[in-house]
């Protein structure tokens, strides 16, 4: 069962040191993510989910603790090594989107394919088999600017997993969103996550997000408090009202 | 290569985004390449105008003229002087060969134009001895047809200026006249035997003929009205070679020595005075490379300023290509480019500015020349292949030197902090 596993952590601390004050960001959690999963990191902000997002995708390090993602063991990377990590295994999505403006969505596509080398003609041909997986194939050519804030974020899903990687972390990836196109952003993933069978972590404090998800975990001051059950997050959703907005 | 183009075309697209701050940058840089650009060409022009002096010279180790004010008009006219000197310099020690020259200014006329005057007292009549003229100074160089040889007694070479300007060619005939064009002097034909291109004005608009053919022409004296005679043959240059040049000092003082009875004759040493003047100039180009130098580098900070804002307002993006997995060395080499096509289209626009600035002064310069105004002042720049690509170089060199701390700042930003920035 170890083996399909496909984020590892042990103990994992984030201290941050502002100055002469240390802030604790995660303290000593210990997760593990099968492949394939799609899983939800719910919890308020400060609760320190982005931190262990950043973490898992070799964004940051831990002050201390154990990380192994896809068998790579990322406490031992240095610089170079955790760009190509980022490179091949990891896809990010993030709650502004982050298209670079000057380039179209075709062009945003294929951007982590460049720095991967892939020749220019097999880069073109994914990035256009890649938008029309999250059905943007009808505005290609549009520059972000020209694009919805939904429609943005499908491009990023893209650009995402163009490279095939490992795992996919996405960072609040409908806190800017309208309702109608969270549900359609978390229906892209479903079908995505399920016909890949790559691994989805999402960070949210969206119940609607945390629903559409196969597992949820609640993390709480750094620490992942509990799992939390479908049952208990249609009741949250009925309880706060949100299921009437769509 | 697929990878260049993408980083190039991105790179573009970035300097493209802001237009105004990128076209104000450029100006920084344009300026300082175009003034390098002028500089190098002035400083290109003068060194060509020092040695085309030096070849009118013509090899010739030591000048002796008559008069002090010659002395500012380096081969060119001076007093007259008899011509029996040149036979006692021949016989100093130390000189292998003397020639006289006369030099003057005269009417010259071309046989079937009804306009007859071409260049009416404008044109310089050299007087030489082919054989020991051509011998010291190694003739002048001729583009059409052949030197002036001592059997061509009425035959001319004439400078390649005054061929244009009066559309003769090889075989036209010329004619001056005798006693300087005075009321009833005979006139005396010259057919045209060569072309010369010597590269400096005055000897471009002259006509080489025999020297004693010069003395009729240039030498006379009014008895009374209506009769004019010759005067005895006179110069106004004695060109020297000496049989070992690095004596040109001792033989000068030997010459000073022997023509001390003379007033006004005077002794110059070629090699020094080209020396000393080549001096002077390279001075004042580095000077003025120097203030070319403060340009440059004020357009450097310009750029490094307009790269630190431009990385400071894209923070978020390039946390964002961290994140989707480029390496430092590609943020480096992203903003490098950036900068270097900033250089690049700098160093383009500064030559074209400073080459065709350039070419325009050097244009007015000629055409002031050519009216008669400062003709030994005035220098033409010239712009060679080789000051574009120094100028254009100058151009990527301070572009790739100005992006190089902003680029290694960006390539070091860290992920996270730039993913949160702004946002």
């Amino acid at each position: 069962m170890v083996d399909d596993l496909i984020v590892e952590t042990q103990e994992l601390t984030k201290v941050y040191r502002m100055g002469k004050v240390n802030i604790p960001a995660l303290h000593d959690v210990d997760l593990k993510v099968p492949k394939g999963d799609m899983l939800c990191l719910y919890g308020p902000s400060g609760s320190g989910k982005t931190t262990l997002l950043n973490i898992i995708g070799g964004l940051a390090k831990p002050t201390s603790g154990n990380v192994v993602v896809d068998g790579v063991d990322l406490t031992k990377l240095r610089g170079n090594e955790l760009a190509e990590f980022r490179l091949r295994k990891v896809g990010f999505i993030f709650q502004s989107y982050n298209l670079i403006p000057i380039l179209t969505a075709l062009e945003n596509v294929e951007l982590p394919m460049v720095y991967a080398k892939v020749s220019k003609s097999e880069r073109r041909k994914r990035a256009v088999e890649m938008l029309e997986s999250v059905k943007m194939d009808q505005r290609l050519n549009h520059k972000p600017d020209e694009l919805s804030g939904g429609e943005q974020q499908r491009v990023a899903i893209a650009r995402a997993l163009v490279n095939h990687p490992s795992i996919v972390l996405a960072d609040e990836p409908t806190a800017a969103i309208d309702t109608a196109n969270i549900h359609m952003l978390m229906k892209i993933m479903q079908e995505l996550n399920s016909q890949t069978r790559q691994t989805f972590i999402i960070v949210t404090h969206d119940l609607l997000v945390a629903q559409a998800c196969a597992r949820s975990v609640i993390m709480r001051d750094g620490s992942i408090e509990r799992e939390l059950t479908g049952k208990e997050i249609a009741e949250a959703i009925i309880a706060s009202g949100r299921e009437k907005t769509y | 290569m697929d990878n260049v183009s993408s980083v190039a075309s991105l790179a573009f697209r970035n300097l493209r985004r802001r237009k105004l701050r990128t076209g104000l940058t450029l100006l920084g840089i344009v300026v300082g390449v175009s003034l390098m650009v002028a500089l190098f060409a002035i400083g290109e022009g003068m060194n060509t105008q020092i040695s085309q002096q030096f070849k009118a010279l013509g090899g010739a180790d030591i000048q002796i003229y008559n008069s002090t004010e010659a002395a500012r008009r380096i081969g060119f006219i001076g007093d007259p002087m008899s011509e029996a000197l040149v036979a006692e310099v021949q016989a100093i020690p130390g000189v292998d060969l003397a020639t006289g020259v006369l030099s003057g200014l005269g009417e010259v006329h071309v046989v079937g134009v009804p306009v007859q005057w071409v260049n009416k007292n404008q044109t310089v009549i050299m007087g030489i001895d082919p054989e020991s003229y051509n011998r010291i100074t190694g003739g002048v160089n001729i583009i059409e047809g052949r030197a002036l040889q001592p059997s061509d007694v009425y035959g001319a070479v004439i400078g390649a200026t005054l061929a244009n300007e009066t559309g003769v060619t090889v075989g036209s005939t010329l004619y001056t006249m005798e006693w300087g064009g005075a009321k009833g002097s005979p006139a005396i034909n010259f057919v045209v035997v060569g072309i010369c291109r010597t590269g400096q004005t005055q000897l471009d608009r002259a006509m080489f003929v025999q020297l004693s053919q010069a003395q009729h022409i240039l030498q006379w004296k009014r008895i009374r009205a209506g009769t004019y005679v010759a005067t005895a043959p006179q110069i106004t240059q004695i060109l020297v070679k000496l049989k070992d040049p690095s004596q040109a000092q001792a033989v000068s003082g030997r010459i000073e020595e022997k023509l001390s009875g003379m007033t006004g004759i005077r002794v110059f040493v070629a090699t020094q005075m080209l020396q000393r003047m080549q001096q002077g100039i390279s001075t004042l180009v580095l000077f003025l490379e120097g203030i070319g130098s403060v340009a440059i580098v004020a357009g450097c900070i310009g750029i490094v300023n307009t790269m630190m804002m431009s990385i400071f307002e894209r923070t978020r993006e390039i946390g964002t290509l961290k994140a989707i997995g480029a390496k430092p060395r590609d943020i480096l080499i992203t903003i490098l480019t950036e900068a270097a096509f900033l250089g690049l289209l700098a160093g383009a626009i500064g030559c074209a500015v400073g080459g065709v600035g350039t070419l325009l002064w050097g244009e007015l310069s000629t055409s002031s020349a050519r009216a008669g105004f400062e003709s030994f002042t005035s220098i033409k720049p010239i712009i060679t292949p080789v000051i574009l690509l120094e100028g254009f170089g100058l151009g990527v060199l301070v572009g790739v030197l100005a992006g190089l701390y902003p680029a290694w700042r960006a390539s070091r930003l860290d992920p996270v902090e730039a993913l949160r920035h702004g946002g």
